[in-house]
């Protein structure tokens, strides 16, 4: 039994078993879903494999467009409830990255992500950080 | 070594790094390729390493020699270690095999700072708006003439980051620029052979913008008079790219028309700002709105002034600044004492930040003076009549006047005439009081540059036809002013008035004019001069916006306007007075951040 | 603003649309009639000039047709379908939008507004 994922699941995305469920942000909070492989029907019988409690999520966002974020020590900070923060710094190239990968166990997490730049707003090099974008919700089954 | 500001971040960044899960990059701080040292925020090839207290100096020195690097100096600051790598060895690297080194604490890259830079233009001093010492701008006009040390711009620290706002063009929609002045000569945008004055007129309709008025030239100077040359003041961009749009003539009148032209001129060629120092009350304007529309679909931001009328422009509309537009900019004037300034407008929901508007030195279009005439020896034909009342002198007709009436078909003048020849802009001022009764009958005002007959049909020639009033027994006067710079080279500039009266009776108290004077520019390339206003407020921030878009040349118009309003520093004085209730601050809204958007998760 | 009778200073709103509006100008034979102007610090238009936008594809001349009435002395072309029109008689910004409204060549119609410079100058 899925249980409350296969509710969500027929309610959102429409997603299938098996396939991956893309969600985009739009003006209000949506809910990422988890993908469970090899999730058979309720019921008894079968030897299905135990669902996994670890789910690997990619977030990301647009890239912003200051040059401080896009250089050296410049870069992004993703928040996750309950979890450390993930650092996305500038490396190379034009902009610094615009995604993360990570894992959470099942549970439901609100997430953000800040861009930062060495600049701060008294000329030095004391950093600063944005406000925090718009808050998605991660409800992991 | 002074203790590093960023100290207390990076540690911050690099703690949480140590701490964080294993798909987690572990290093905050990663060199990328960099071009060259001048865009790095830190020192290639140095490194700053803090070793734990246990760690003994043989093993601090080991450390560093297992990796090929050398040691540069032991920093005061306990347990700090300046460390030069071996060649072609990255600071990130560096800064990742430190981190795994079970002797060091922290690591991190040797940050560069700048001082606050201040350029040494010979009236520096006396520009409060970019440095507010309190002290007293000795020509100023506005009171009080000083202020509060402090209440400025915030501008210095970040002239440490960036002067050159030279990539980005500013167009100035306004009376013009004297793109001789020599603070401005060097920064006016190349228009190449088609445009060899650096924009185009749209009063004349020729390619010569050069500002008769000099407001547009003081507009100028403000965004962009060059920097650190040791000459004059200096703009918010030591150096810049101004576009001259002379849109206003030499009264600083101007219409729709001229002015989308303006816009639209500067928009298909290539600025990125625009500043709008002018004001028009009236009804909604479409044709302007569609313009700021233009501006906006190509990614230009739009910088006006709020207007001097002391009002408040969420209950009476002033065109541009109540343009709703979201590349749209409206600036408030503040006095030195960062107060609202007594003639600014203002708006809640309408006006968006303040900046310094009283007091302002910046360059000018050239010598002004003022000739005033008593209204005497005049070439009289008919009943015109120099009268005194209260002190002041009147030319009127009929006589006495407010007491007998004109009658019907006449055609008296009076005229004289004006030397204008050592002078490059005329504008003829005075006041008057007009009673005219019936249709037929006209109060005629002109000029002719060459002592011909001044009420000939053109463009130095107007009319008001009756009927028209006044208070009918108590006329009050209203200022008029007419440019007639075609008068200026001549030696002869013939000024003329006409009470034309058609046959219809009876008549009304006719014309009376009274504090007659002609006002001339002399053009010069270094005249700087005093000017009060929301006109000087809003290229303040046309000159920020052109810097924030200078330093990120990825900045949308969104992104700059964001800068700009979130950037400010809270005044009292804007406090339900401005959506924002700030006055712009250079420094916080260069180190501004937009927030990310678009946020979102890709389950695998 | 200054008062012929000190005390007594009533203030003097030129209201442009109500002053040209139905008026004409007189002639004499050595000066022909000169632009009407109201050059009032007060004025919110420039009386007889309006902004004509044409629909799309619509000829030029539908201008003449349907302000022709009151005498074109100039029309001018600014790009993107908008010419500036100036009409020796000004019937008023309503007249011209009734007009406009029952054309369906014409897409737009408005006044010439007036703007100054916001600067106060070398004075208090």
């Amino acid at each position: 039994m899925i249980g409350n994922g296969a509710q969500d699941i027929s309610r959102t995305g429409r997603g299938e078993q098996g396939k991956s469920t893309k969600i985009r942000l739009g003006a209000g909070v949506l809910i990422a879903l988890a993908h469970l492989a090899g999730c058979g029907g309720g019921g008894g019988g079968g030897s299905s494999p135990p669902a996994p409690t670890n789910h690997t999520i990619t977030l990301a966002w647009a890239p912003n467009h200051e040059k401080g974020v896009n250089s050296a020590s410049g870069g992004y900070q993703v928040s996750i409830s309950g979890q450390p923060t993930i650092n996305v710094p500038y490396v190379s190239g034009p902009t610094a990255p615009t995604s993360t990968v990570t894992t959470l166990p099942m549970g439901t997490y609100t997430a953000t992500v800040r861009a930062y730049a060495a600049l701060d707003a008294q000329g030095g090099g004391a950093g600063s950080f944005s406000a925090p974008s718009q808050s998605i919700i991660l409800n992991v089954p | 070594m002074k203790t590093p500001l960023g100290s207390k971040f990076i540690a911050a960044l690099v703690g949480a790094a140590l701490t964080l899960y294993a798909q987690v990059s572990a290093a905050p701080f990663v060199q990328p390729n960099l071009p060259g040292a001048a865009t790095s925020q830190y020192v290639p090839g140095e490194v700053l390493v803090k070793f734990k207290p246990a760690a003994v100096a043989q093993e601090r020195t080991a450390s560093v020699a297992a990796l090929g690097h050398t040691i540069l100096a032991h920093l005061e600051q306990p347990g700090w270690t300046y460390v030069k790598l071996g060649a072609d060895q990255s600071v990130t690297e560096a800064l990742v095999a430190y981190q795994n080194d079970p002797n060091v604490e922290y690591a991190q890259p040797n940050y560069i700072y700048h001082a606050a830079a201040v350029p040494n233009d010979t009236q520096y001093s006396q520009l409060w708006a970019f440095k507010n010492t309190g002290q007293t701008v000795t020509t100023g006009t506005y009171v009080p003439t000083s202020g509060t040390a402090g209440d400025d711009m915030n501008i210095e620290p970040a002239w440490g980051h960036i002067t050159d706002c030279g990539s980005v063009v500013v167009a100035v929609v306004d009376s013009g620029v004297n793109y001789n002045q020599e603070d401005l000569a060097a920064n006016m945008w190349n228009g190449g052979l088609s445009f060899p004055n650096h924009g185009y007129d749209y009063v004349d309709n020729d390619n010569d913008p050069m500002d008769l008025k000099g407001h547009g030239t003081h507009v100028a100077g403000i965004i962009g008079a060059a920097g650190n040359n040791a000459t004059g003041t200096t703009g918010v961009c030591w150096k810049a790219s101004i576009m001259a749009m002379r849109v206003l003539d030499a009264t600083g009148f101007g219409t729709t028309a001229s002015i989308i032209q303006g816009i639209n001129f500067a928009v298909t060629h290539g600025a990125k700002v625009i500043n709008m120092s002018i004001g028009g009350g009236g009804a909604f304007d479409q044709i302007f709105s569609d313009a700021i529309t233009t501006a906006q679909n190509s990614d230009v931001v739009v910088v006006v002034a709020a207007g001097n009328e002391t009002s408040n422009n969420d209950l009476t509309a002033v065109y541009p600044c109540n343009f709703t537009q979201p590349n749209l900019v409206c600036v408030a004037a503040l006095d030195q004492n960062y107060a609202l300034a007594s003639f600014s407008n203002f708006g809640a929901t309408s006006v968006d930040v303040g900046a310094p508007g009283t007091n302002i030195l910046s360059t000018f279009a050239g010598i002004t003076a003022t000739m005033a005439d008593p209204l005497t020896n005049w070439t009289i034909s008919g009943g015109w009549t120099h009268v005194i009342n209260n002190t002041h002198d009147f030319l009127v007709e009929p006589t006495p006047f407010t007491v007998a009436k004109y009658v019907a078909n006449l055609n008296d003048t009076a005229t004289k005439g004006f030397n204008t020849s050592a002078v490059n802009a005329v504008v003829l001022n005075f006041s008057v009081a007009i009673n005219l009764a019936n249709n037929g009958d006209n109060f005629v005002v002109g000029a002719d540059p060459n002592g011909a007959n001044p009420f000939a049909a053109g463009p130095l020639t107007g009319s008001i036809p009756g009927p028209f009033h006044a208070a009918p027994t108590t006329g009050s006067v209203t200022p008029l002013h007419l440019d007639i710079s075609p008068c200026a080279g001549h030696v002869n500039c013939l000024i003329g008035f006409k009470l034309a009266t058609g046959p219809s009776t009876p008549g009304d108290f006719g014309i009376g004019i009274t504090q007659f004077s002609i006002s001339t520019v002399t053009l010069t390339t270094n005249t700087y001069q005093i000017d009060n206003g929301t006109s000087m407020a809003s290229p303040e921030v046309a000159g920020l916006a052109a810097m924030l878009r200078a330093y990120n040349p990825q900045f949308t118009y969104a992104d700059t306007v964001n800068a700009i309003k979130n950037g400010g520093r809270s005044v009292a004085a804007l406090a339900g007075k401005t959506t924002t209730g700030k006055a712009v601050d250079v420094m916080s809204s260069l180190a501004y951040i937009n927030p990310p958007t678009g946020l979102m998760a890709i389950v695998q | 603003m200054q008062c012929w009778r000190p005390g007594r200073c009533i203030g003097l709103v030129v209201a442009m649309a109500g002053l040209v509006a139905g008026s004409a100008c007189n002639q004499t034979p050595s000066d022909p009639a000169p632009t009407p102007v109201d050059f009032s610090p007060r004025q919110t238009r420039m009386p007889g000039e309006y902004l004509v936008t044409l629909a799309a594809g619509a000829d030029v001349k539908a201008i003449a047709d349907l302000y022709g009435r009151f005498g074109i002395k100039g029309t001018q072309e600014l790009g993107r379908n908008l010419f500036l029109v100036r009409l020796t008689v000004d019937p008023g910004p309503a007249k011209l939008e009734e007009l406009r409204s029952q054309n369906a060549q014409i897409k737009a119609v408005q006044p010439n507004f007036v703007y100054r410079a916001t600067g106060r100058g070398n004075i208090q």
